[in-house]
């Protein structure tokens, strides 16, 4: 079967925020795979069931709040990479690995094709957020990036500014109203 | 594999379903103050008495969604305008002046007003797809029902429910003539 697009699966989300229980079957065989993906390659092996259910169901059980005309993708991976790392916090202890140990991130290697595979959409997961943001925001990403030039404003306006487009990347992560 | 895959299907069903739930209430919690206030003013304080069916009645309609609730707005809003109408309009069953609305006279008369009432309202049916429209035409009903519960509060049990009946048979009626028709034109 066909591996749904980024706007089919926008479109399935936002039917099953509204209650059509049809769109709920095949947006979980897409995102599935996605969340056990981005836990194996964050926990390994062991560990990405656990992870990749979790992810799971916090997404489903916010699907109802959903935006309609939101990016799901972006949504996705921001909810995910909370309930990976949570699942990693929670079994740091008893694994002797430190806090930062917890957040050092990825288990599987740079050139593991199902990485590879994650990083390409994690990165347009980011560029689709980064596109909906507003200019001034978008500039100051850029810049931050090292992909455009500063603007031309005092050092404390562009810190503000950089943190008002976090503020609001945060917000378009989130998918929610404002949420 | 497979069993893995079925284990988090169900526990993300479960997780959608309760979520859908969570906000549910708190969504019909506002439709109910709302629809209080407007039972409130006009018909009085007695009609609170039904609220927590109107409460219970959106918590359903919200839940299930889709073109339940698309229906459901609308026989909400015709609900509230109906609430606004005289008495001698939508109840000829009662008696001139009575203060008793309805007490012991012609229930039967009630049941026909709401069918009168249903077929109006099935005007308001939106235009769902053909499997989906007795859906649709419910959430009108339920809808309406969910403000007409208020006024007929002061109602005995059975002429209350000749009048949702009658309203859910109009409107199911209404609809399947609707699609009778659309039907026969395609």
């Amino acid at each position: 079967m066909r591996d749904p697009d980024e706007d089919e699966l926008d479109r399935a989300m936002a039917r099953l925020a509204d209650g059509e229980r049809e769109a709920f079957d095949p947006l979980f065989r897409a995102l599935h795979p996605r969340a056990l993906r981005f836990a194996r390659a964050r926990l390994g092996p062991d560990r990405a069931e656990d992870a990749a259910q979790a992810a799971l169901v916090k997404v489903f059980s916010r699907a109802s709040e959903f935006t309609p005309g939101a990016a799901v993708l972006p949504w996705f991976y921001a909810v995910a990479a909370n309930e990976i790392r949570a699942v990693a916090r929670a079994h740091a202890p008893r694994d002797g690995v430190t806090e930062e140990g917890a957040e050092s991130p990825w288990a599987a290697a740079p050139e593991d094709p199902e990485r590879l595979l994650l990083d390409s959409e994690l990165h347009e997961a980011m560029e689709r957020a980064i596109a909906d943001l507003d200019e001034p925001s978008a500039e100051a990403i850029g810049a931050l990036l090292g992909r455009a030039a500063r603007p031309a404003i005092g050092e404390v306006a562009f810190r503000k500014r950089i943190s008002r487009a976090y503020a609001r990347l945060r917000v378009l992560l989130g998918g929610f109203n404002g949420r | 594999m497979d069993g893995d895959h079925e284990t988090a299907r169900r526990a993300a069903k479960r997780a959608y379903e309760l979520g859908r739930l969570r906000a549910a209430v708190l969504r019909a919690a506002s439709i109910a103050v709302l629809v209080a206030g407007a039972a409130a003013i006009a018909v009085g304080m007695r009609a609170l008495a039904l609220l927590p069916l109107t409460l219970l009645g959106w918590v359903l309609i919200e839940w299930r969604g889709a073109w339940l609730l698309r229906g459901a707005r609308r026989g909400l809003l015709a609900g509230v305008a109906a609430l606004f109408l005289p008495l001698s309009i939508l109840r000829p069953c009662c008696a001139t002046g009575a203060v008793d609305c309805c007490s012991g006279s012609m229930p039967p008369m009630c049941a026909a007003v709401g069918g009168l009432l249903g077929l109006s309202l099935a005007l308001l049916i939106p235009r769902a797809p053909g499997a989906r429209r007795a859906e649709a035409a419910l959430g009108v009903a339920l809808g309406a029902a969910s403000v007409a519960a208020l006024r007929c509060g002061p109602l005995l049990l059975g002429e209350a429910a000749g009048l949702l009946g009658g309203l859910t048979a109009g409107v199911l009626a209404a609809s399947l003539a609707r699609a009778w028709v659309d039907r026969r034109h395609a």
